[in-house]
């Protein structure tokens, strides 16, 4: 911390000492330069506000973030598809509807609505849950301590994460149900179990591949809002922090691991494509 | 430990005067500040075993440092670490901690105390006068910039050994092993009142610990960051970024081991935190949006208590980016600071002219009150040509719902008179970093103070020597008229001459407006879980410092029945000496708002400001 009176002392020659020392003598270009060998060496830089390097800070936040979001991600997928598939079954049932209800609900209410209002019902009132956290402070951390904490801040996630999913798979199941190899399939006497699973299901992934790939960055990324209110330390809480205090070496690291995160869903998703439909191939 | 009501009080000595008043004003800071009372209901919500869990705001700014503290969730952190040569007591007097007495000479330029022997830090290393001295020449070394520095230049020779001409501080001398005699170069009567604000009182680091440290980088030094070893009840363990910051008992404590084995101080947003108070999770919550207090009234688990606040919210403008007067007086006369403060604090304020609030003997009613009007804050506007496209950064620390609310009203109705203000809150490292540290600002709302105390706590604020970062003047406001009338204040303990000042120097304050006082908090409240069996019978010691430094020891146990600013005094004591709750709970919030609109600061023009402390402990 230098003592704005001392540095007015410290006059010219000291300033320029500085930037020489700095590196902010040369190039933009230069500097780039720079920056990306030290990225390579795996060195993100150090953060404004108190001076941590930024790789190890957002280290720290990685194992947490997994945690949530894999568990957030595949719980919803889980449920989300079984759903579509259902209501794709018997469209404009009153299942359907009812299904079709809690999808636009579940989507259009607020996270923080549904985190706050869990929080008071769960936490508060029946004190069946931890509010916020990851472990209860004062008693020595544990699994199932670990995983009261987890109910809620999961459970909200993936409750805006499965109306997505189920509408993707209705609309796409209800597609595949109107082609001709679906007719053909149950021409030819197969068990509609299997003309459901095989033959419909099998050629409705492509969308859900596409849904899931774009949510796969969140993995990284984080919930911003989410872990803000459950006061979860993942990368959606450092991210908002580094925003807040203008910190940019970190916001740059933030930003860098999700844009990462968001070409290798890309190319998982593509590779994905193949896999379920052969007649996508690359050569 | 008698209440100075009156003013023969103050007339019986001079050293009695300087005891009583500055104890007197530190008991307001904590009676205004700290407010709760005790509840033994155990809260069962969570098996936390003999841990206390106080809330913190999730914006934490990690520095724990002692010269550089400016937040509530920091000075805790101290409190509860490292100890200073006195405490102040809930009446507002001194009591001892590391000093085990101490006198004033006649003319108050003689500060003497008597060390506590055989009080160790938790590494098993005896703390000694050694120890103390060198946390105050740390102090007075530029590199530190310490926000001490200024008040500490008082000492006779500080000066001259901060710009590097004396390698020694004249007036801080080792007389033996156990006394410590520090001369200030003009006399001063509130030489202690720094306690409240940490100023003149500083918590004493380790020197084996820190003299080999870089001080220019002292906040990220490996020390500082991890402060195992402190003289405090507690020792710190561990500050794991937007959970918790945790701490052990020191079982060596001088003042006797504490009983609680674990603290936590739980850092949470403000609606997380209302979730955590009302499930039990934590314990204490010290700073609560009064629209919050107010719905938690009826609660049943929780206790909302009130205490009368000492501080000021305000406005500052920098000073040397806008120096005309007139700017800050147009934004006094352009704010409904009377609106503001109904919607914001629900009317639980009052609004002040000037940051002389107080105690009674210096408080003014013939000042300006810049009584709403828009038409005569456009007139100054163009009497001094503002430019109406220029914009002003109004910045704050993220977190207080109290200034976050009233911004945007400020902001709209500056727009009205002619003056554009952008919004640009900072998290709270980043906060202090630019508008304290390295003041890069143009304007800034801050709340808190412990104003009330001595009119002479006004001098950190608005004092040349006092200039951030060696001091509270975060504006850079310079007034060497104003800064002769505080050397004069200080010089004095008759109250009549000292009123006589003071009012000179509410004047000038509430004409130059160097910083807006918006208005001060009325009360503030906190609350506890049902009160039954609340006031065991015991009037045991123990201390601690609120927000605002002051310290409580040895309350009588009929006082906490009713009291809202015992409980909190209990709360501690019951961290420090800890027998009659240990393994019971009780659920305290508690919140404190001020809002004062005074006008101070070198140039903010309305202020409100509303600002609640929130100091839980």
């Amino acid at each position: 911390m230098i003592n704005p009176a001392t540095r007015g002392e410290l006059g010219p020659e000291w300033v320029e000492e500085r930037k020489k020392a700095l590196g902010l003598d040369r190039p933009m270009i230069y500097r780039y330069g720079i920056w990306l060998k030290e990225l390579l060496s795996g060195n993100l830089g150090y953060s404004l506000v108190g001076g941590q390097p930024v790789a190890e800070q957002i280290g720290a936040r990685i194992g947490p973030t997994l945690l949530l979001m894999v568990s957030a991600i595949t719980l919803g997928t889980v449920i989300g598809i079984p759903l579509g598939v259902y209501s794709a079954l018997r469209p404009n049932s009153w299942t359907d509807y009812l299904l079709t209800i809690f999808g636009f609900l579940a989507i259009s209410t607020p996270v923080f609505f549904l985190g706050l209002a869990s929080m008071y019902v769960f936490a508060v009132n029946l004190k069946w849950l931890p509010t916020s956290g990851m472990r209860t402070l004062g008693i020595p951390a544990s699994t199932t301590d670990l995983i009261k904490h987890m109910i809620m801040p999961v459970s909200v996630l993936a409750l805006v994460h499965i109306p997505l999913v189920m509408r993707y798979t209705r609309a796409s199941m209800i597609e595949s149900f109107r082609q001709d190899y679906v007719t053909t399939a149950r021409a030819k006497g197969l068990r509609e179990r299997a003309v459901v699973i095989w033959h419909a299901f099998r050629n409705a992934l492509i969308p859900l591949i596409t849904i899931i790939g774009l949510s796969l960055p969140e993995l990284l990324s984080g919930a911003v809002i989410t872990e803000t209110i459950f006061q979860w330390p993942g990368m959606g809480l450092l991210a908002m922090r580094a925003v807040n205090a203008r910190d940019y070496p970190l916001v740059l690291g933030v930003i860098l691991v999700t844009a990462c995160m968001v070409l290798i869903s890309n190319l998982i998703a593509d590779l994905c494509y193949a896999v379920a439909d052969p007649r996508i191939r690359y050569r | 430990m008698s209440k100075p009501t009156s003013l023969d009080r103050f007339n019986v000595s001079r050293r009695d005067l300087i005891k009583t008043s500055t104890g007197a004003a530190a008991g307001m800071a904590l009676a205004g500040g700290l407010a709760a009372s005790p509840s033994i209901d155990s809260v069962a919500a969570q098996d936390s075993g003999t841990a206390l869990q106080l809330g913190r705001e999730s914006e934490f700014a990690a520095i724990f440092a002692p010269y550089h503290i400016s937040t509530g969730g920091q000075t805790q952190v101290m409190d509860l670490i490292y100890s200073r040569l006195l405490k102040v007591r809930d009446d507002l007097s001194f009591e001892p901690d590391l000093a085990e007495s101490w006198e004033v000479n006649e003319d108050a330029t003689v500060y003497t105390f008597q060390i506590r022997e055989g009080v160790t830090w938790t590494d098993g290393e005896p703390l000694t006068i050694d120890d103390i001295i060198f946390t105050y020449k740390t102090a007075l070394i530029p590199e530190t910039a310490a926000s001490q520095a200024g008040k500490l230049r008082q000492i006779k020779g500080a000066t001259a050994f901060y710009d590097g001409e004396a390698d020694e501080i004249e007036g801080l001398e080792r007389v033996d092993d156990t006394t410590l005699r520090i001369t200030l170069e003009q006399p001063n009567v509130a030489f202690l009142t720094g306690t409240a604000g940490s100023s003149t009182l500083i918590w004493v680091l380790p020197e084996h610990i820190f003299s080999g440290v870089d001080l220019a980088n002292i906040d990220q030094a490996p020390e500082s960051l991890a402060p195992t070893v402190g003289s405090g009840a507690y020792q710190f363990v561990e500050y794991v970024p937007d959970q918790y910051v945790s701490f052990t008992a020191n079982p060596n404590y001088h003042l006797g081991a504490p009983k609680i084995e674990q603290v936590f101080l739980r850092l949470a947003e403000p609606a997380t935190q209302l979730a955590q108070l009302e499930s039990g999770e934590i314990h204490l919550l010290s700073r609560m949006a009064p629209k919050e207090a107010a719905r938690l009234e009826g609660n049943e688990t929780v206790t909302v208590i009130s205490t009368q606040g000492v501080g000021v919210f305000q406005t500052a403008v920098n000073n040397e980016r806008f120096p005309d007067k007139r700017l800050r007086q147009a934004m006094m006369y352009g704010t409904d600071r009377n609106a503001l403060l109904e919607a914001v604090l629900l009317g639980q304020g009052e609004l002040v002219f000037s940051t002389v609030i107080g105690p009674e003997w210096a408080v003014f009613d013939d000042l300006n009150t810049y009584d709403f009007d828009p038409e005569k804050a456009r007139a100054l506007l163009e009497e001094m040509a503002w430019d109406s496209e220029q914009s002003i950064e109004l910045t704050w620390s993220k977190g207080s719902q109290t200034v976050e609310l009233a911004a945007p009203v400020f902001q709209q109705q500056m727009a009205d008179i002619g003056i554009k203000i952008e919004l640009a809150p900072f998290e709270s490292a980043a906060y202090v970093d630019k508008v304290v540290n390295d003041p890069d600002f143009d304007m800034a709302w801050f709340g808190g103070g412990s104003y009330r105390l001595d009119p002479d706590v006004s001098s950190n604020y608005y004092m040349t020597v006092n200039w951030t970062p060696n001091g509270g003047n975060t504006t850079h406001y310079s007034n060497e008229e104003l800064d002769q009338l505080f050397l004069d204040g200080r010089a004095t303990s008759d109250i009549d001459t000292r009123r006589e000042i003071y009012h000179q120097v509410a004047l000038i304050l509430n004409e130059d407006v160097p910083t807006s006082s918006g208005g001060r908090t009325i009360r503030s409240s906190g609350s506890i879980a049902s009160c039954r069996d609340c006031c065991p019978d015991r009037t045991s010691t123990s201390g601690g410092t609120s927000r605002t430094g002051a310290s409580p020891n040895s309350f009588p146990a009929t006082r906490c029945r009713h009291s809202g600013g015992s409980a909190l005094i209990s709360l501690v004591q019951t961290l420090r000496s800890g027998q009659p709750w240990v393994g019971t709970f009780f659920v305290v919030s508690l919140y404190r708002f001020q809002c004062s609109f005074s006008s101070r600061s070198s140039h903010l023009p309305w202020s409100i400001w509303p600002r609640e402390i929130r100091s839980r402990r």
